[in-house]
């Protein structure tokens, strides 16, 4: 049997050699090389055409306020004219609340983030590997209206309570919720980078009588801290462009500290007060760039001033995160000079040790607070228990070692504990607030009643368009992006320009492409569409499924271009010589050969992209998502729609009188939404490595 | 095996190609047809409004079929019970609304992307200015009434406050309760956002439009601003009276007489006394059109400020216009 397909195979393959030695054939494959090589420069015109048009509509801002005022301006008031006539866009104090609320996310997550990585890199056994890697990864995929979600019923009425604070709404609640954010992007890179180091200065360090965790400490870190950098870099890029959270948890004012801090506010002047003011602030409110952003973008008419003082701060808002991703990349190259490590890294991974071990003890302590009653108290200890058992497990291979390594992997144990209890707690919490919730009618009927009653069906309607839309768009241009890249391009500057501009891309803030969407492809296409098409009223120019969709693939492109050219760079080349020395074409090679073998990790890829599309609401804030629509036709390009992240937003910060169970019951179905598609993602790769048969 | 594959991953990217295609030219097309529909739609237009004796004209529905709202979220709740109960009468009407802030809303009006604004504050005059800029008229509609009430943490013993006293909290010159016969509890003042036709209407009114304290709580609702103060001793917000009716039944937070100046009886915003103008802080509530109203639109501005349409605006706890 089989040769007989191998027979046949063999003269198909013969009767496509002549076939493509036909002129149609050159042609055609010409116009497919025009087309995936045009794919391969996407990421480098996405990136410049954010720029040019964030940046086309700030400029303008310039030309009628004084550019020092903004820039060093310590008052943002846009509804009140002040000093000539003109309204205070001061630019300090949002940068200085982004700043401070990323500082305090930072603090929290990195030892939380390095020790979680280190443990699973070095200390566990191996065969729990896989599974602590997967529970990070679905960490991730958490969508951060849900962590704004927690942070507003949990997280900020705790702390209120806890600490005496005159409002939940705190920038100390907006660093914490932040750090689940930023801790499973650093303890995923850190790891990889931890895996990468070669193992003969390992087995060199242990030859010479080193034990595991001097080697852990003193070789092995050292080597890999410029990926440990890098990972760091990337979670401060992730907090300080985050939109959601930061609008949710933080109160949106400047506190009095901060006030004292910028001088605005009277406050005696020595240094020492300064540093009281820091640490006070974190008790009141704050006020970000994304959120104000996120909140005035609504209000504004283009043209005014105070639109333009917004794009202003989507530009900050960019060039921050594009030097952010600079120096990571930069860093994540000089990782592969590993012998470059310093003695400083080795006392700063003891001291992020101790310092998770202390967090992980005060993370189970203030979850047991939270939890309040006895039950939850008790669904805590178990958890911890069963954690703990998971987490002290030390691999078997590691003999000599001495008292305090013991203590030191207890450490790290305790600071993986950290890291995954809070968002196990956070989804405990929102499953026990919601599963009374799911009935039929709930999944499947419109709400009414403003949103404080009725079901949620037209969201996840929305929803599913809005993901299906995305996928559509964004499949085939990464996919041939990454074909261009993997299969094409040679090495050299254009190359390193588009893989610059992909990790650029991945990095730019949430509402900076809200912002894009909103005048690219709803103002700008939306504005010619309806010309084109001579709508009365305008149709394009509304918020649309379409528009949504076209922004989440924007912002999801990286996402499946960097996976499927993992899954490409996976297929040995030995299939492509074969396939070439058979006579095949480039493009026969790719399509017969190549992309058949990395369909399922392709398809990871997409899964994960479509996961994320899910999940984001600051893209379809000013593009897609409406309150409320009469509009029951299933979700149509050229119709708004509504959404399961925005319809959370709305209902916890406008329809308040909802019962808690109604919040909870969206949260749990976005929240189960996309963690069912990130675990098929997961199993669908292990499945994948196993059966992998080459 | 191979010949199998490479079928399926033939069938697979035209599947995507043609998919991709599609999405990309639907939009032309359906964009394209979208004006002709003036035939096609008024008979179910016309099936439709049957069932509504006002619109024994049949205007002519309005082409690119959804009517979209958009603008104030102290109008929202009041707009979407509207809209839903117009949508029963005339299912072919196809509505959305949308909240956002009165500033939204008329920005929108004016770009051409909704074609009614709700706002709970008068257009600016350079907003009428941009609407004429774009070759239109904004028509001014008034829907409703409003009183914005003053509430605090159900725990404060202040009696009353003057319009004075509510300046001086939210310029930020005012910081303890202790200084207006309330207990020694640092203030947190909660208001909205600056899209908000509240936070306009409040800063103008109330503040003499000078600056609020930079460290208000900013928040994108009525709702979230008595969230916040029901969960918060020293807290103080401006919220429309519909928005407070639940939570102060609830005894989450409590409402606070209020008189134009000391000296005055300090009265709390039912009815009667905004319809007096004894109480001090009151607005009328508007709907926004391109010119004067027609088909679908004028229908529901007529249904709004029509009998059935008050009979919602007393229900819903707002103030109706007689």
């Amino acid at each position: 049997m089989s040769t007989a397909v191998s027979n046949a195979d063999r003269s198909n393959a013969s009767l496509s050699l002549t076939d493509s030695r036909t002129r149609l054939s050159r042609f055609r494959e010409k116009i497919i090389n025009g087309v995936i090589t045009a794919s391969g420069m996407t990421s480098i015109v996405f990136v410049a055409l954010i720029f040019l048009f964030i940046f086309k509509e700030a400029f303008p801002l310039l030309s009628t306020y004084p550019a020092a005022r903004f820039f060093f301006g310590r008052e943002w008031a846009p509804t009140t004219e002040g000093v000539g006539g003109l309204p205070d866009y001061g630019l300090v104090p949002l940068l200085l609340s982004s700043v401070l609320v990323t500082l305090g996310a930072v603090a929290l997550a990195v030892p939380l983030g390095v020790a979680t990585a280190v443990y699973i890199a070095e200390v566990a056994p191996p065969r729990f590997r896989p599974t602590l890697k997967a529970l990070i990864e679905l960490l991730a995929a958490v969508p951060s209206v849900v962590l704004g979600f927690f942070g507003m019923m949990v997280l900020g009425p705790y702390l209120q309570a806890r600490f005496g604070f005159a409002t939940g709404d705190t920038l100390l609640t907006g660093s914490i919720t932040l750090a689940l954010m930023a801790v499973p992007t650093i303890a995923t890179i850190s790891e990889d980078a931890l895996a990468a180091v070669p193992r003969d200065i390992r087995e060199a360090s242990l030859g010479l009588g080193a034990t595991h965790w001097q080697t852990v400490r003193n070789v092995i870190f050292p080597a890999a801290a410029s990926g440990v950098v890098a990972a760091v870099m990337l979670g401060v890029g992730r907090a300080i462009g985050e939109t959601m959270v930061v609008l949710m948890v933080t109160g949106n004012g400047v506190g009095i500290n901060l006030l004292q801090l910028m001088g605005v506010m009277p406050g005696t002047n020595n240094p020492l007060t300064a540093f009281q003011n820091v640490f006070g602030a974190y008790a009141e409110v704050c006020r970000t760039l994304t959120a104000t952003v996120a909140s005035e973008m609504g209000e504004v008419v283009p043209g005014q001033s105070h639109y333009h003082a917004l794009f202003m701060l989507g530009v900050v808002l960019f060039v921050i995160t594009f030097l952010i991703n600079f120096t990571a990349d930069f860093a994540l190259k000089r990782t592969r000079d590993v012998r470059s490590g310093s003695g400083g890294a080795s006392a700063f991974l003891s001291f992020l040790a101790v310092l998770g071990g202390v967090l992980g003890i005060g993370v189970t302590i203030a979850l047991v607070g939270m939890a309040g009653d006895a039950a939850g108290g008790l669904g805590i200890g178990l958890l911890v228990a069963t954690l703990a058992l998971l987490v002290f497990l030390i691999r078997p291979t590691i003999t000599y070692r001495r008292p305090i390594d013991y203590a030191m992997y207890a450490c790290l144990g305790l600071g993986l504990l950290a890291a995954l209890l809070p968002t196990l707690f956070l989804f405990g919490n929102i499953l026990i607030g919601g599963f009374r919730q799911l009935t039929p009618g709930f999944l499947t009927q419109a709400p009414s009643d403003g949103g404080t009653a009725g079901g949620i069906g037209p969201a996840i309607l929305g929803t599913l368009g809005l993901m299906f839309g995305t996928i559509l768009l964004a499949l085939p241009l990464g996919i041939c992006a990454a074909i261009y890249l993997s299969e094409f391009a040679k090495k050299g500057p254009l190359v390193g320009a588009i893989r610059m501009a992909i990790v650029n891309l991945a990095g730019v803030p949430s509402i900076v492409h809200g912002l894009f969407g909103l005048i690219v492809f709803k103002t700008f296409l939306g504005g010619w569409l309806d010309y084109f098409a001579r709508n009365s009223t305008p149709v394009w120019q509304n918020r649309t499924l379409l528009w949504g969709a076209a922004t989440l693939a924007i912002l999801v492109l990286p996402i499946v271009i960097t996976t499927t050219e993992e899954a490409l760079l996976s297929v040995p080349a030995s299939f492509r010589e074969g396939s070439v020395g058979l006579g095949a074409t480039r493009w026969q090679t790719i399509r017969r050969v190549v992309l058949p073998a990395a369909i399922p990790g392709i398809l990871t890829g997409a899964i994960l992209a479509i996961g994320r599309s899910a999940g984001e609401t600051a893209p379809i804030l000013f593009t897609a998502a409406v309150t409320f629509t009469t509009d029951v036709r299933l979700p149509s390009p050229d119709a708004p729609v509504l959404a399961l992240p925005y319809h959370l937003y709305y209902v916890v910060t406008q329809a308040t009188q909802a019962s808690d169970g109604l919040k909870y019951g969206i949260a749990l179905v976005l929240l189960g939404l996309v963690f069912t598609v990130n675990i098929t993602a997961i199993l669908l790769r292990t499945r994948l490595r196993r059966a992998r048969r080459w | 095996m191979i010949t199998s594959r490479s079928a399926f991953i033939r069938t697979a990217l035209h599947a995507t190609v043609s998919a991709f295609v599609a999405t990309v030219s639907l939009p032309l097309l359906t964009g394209c047809d979208a004006p002709a529909p003036e035939s096609a739609s008024s008979p179910a237009a016309a099936g439709g409004t049957g069932a509504s004796p006002a619109a024994g004209g049949s205007a002519p529905m309005t082409a690119g079929g959804n009517v979209s709202i958009e603008g104030s979220d102290t109008l929202l709740p009041l707009s979407q019970k509207w809209v839903e109960a117009f949508g029963k009468k005339n299912p072919n009407a196809k509505m959305t609304v949308t909240g956002g802030g009165s500033g939204q809303g008329i920005t929108a009006l004016i770009n051409g992307t909704a074609a009614i604004a709700n706002a709970s504050r008068a257009a600016e005059d350079k907003e009428k200015d941009a609407a004429k800029a774009k070759g239109f008229e904004m028509v001014e509609t008034a829907v409703a009434r409003d009183g914005i009430t003053i509430v605090v943490h159900p725990s404060n013993t202040v009696q009353s406050l003057t319009l004075e006293q509510l300046k001086g909290i939210y310029t930020g010159k005012i910081n303890n309760w202790k200084e207006i016969g309330g207990p020694d509890t640092k203030i947190i003042a909660s208001g909205r956002d600056t899209a908000s036709g509240t936070y306009k209407y409040f800063q103008e009114d109330v503040l003499k439009k000078e600056k609020y304290r930079p460290d208000m709580l900013t928040t994108p609702s009525n709702n979230k601003i008595a969230d916040n103060v029901s969960k918060q001793k020293g807290g103080i917000g401006y919220i429309g009276v519909a928005y407070a009716t639940e939570f102060v039944q609830a005894g989450k937070v409590k409402e606070v007489p209020v008189a134009f100046k000391q000296g005055d009886a300090p009265v709390l915003p039912t009815s009667e006394n905004i319809l007096s103008g004894k109480y001090p802080i009151s607005r009328a509530l508007f709907n926004y059109t391109k010119g004067q109203p027609e088909g679908v639109v004028k229908e529901y501005l007529d249904f709004v400020t029509g009998p059935e349409g008050q009979e919602i605006v007393k229900k819903e706890g707002y103030i109706t216009l007689k």
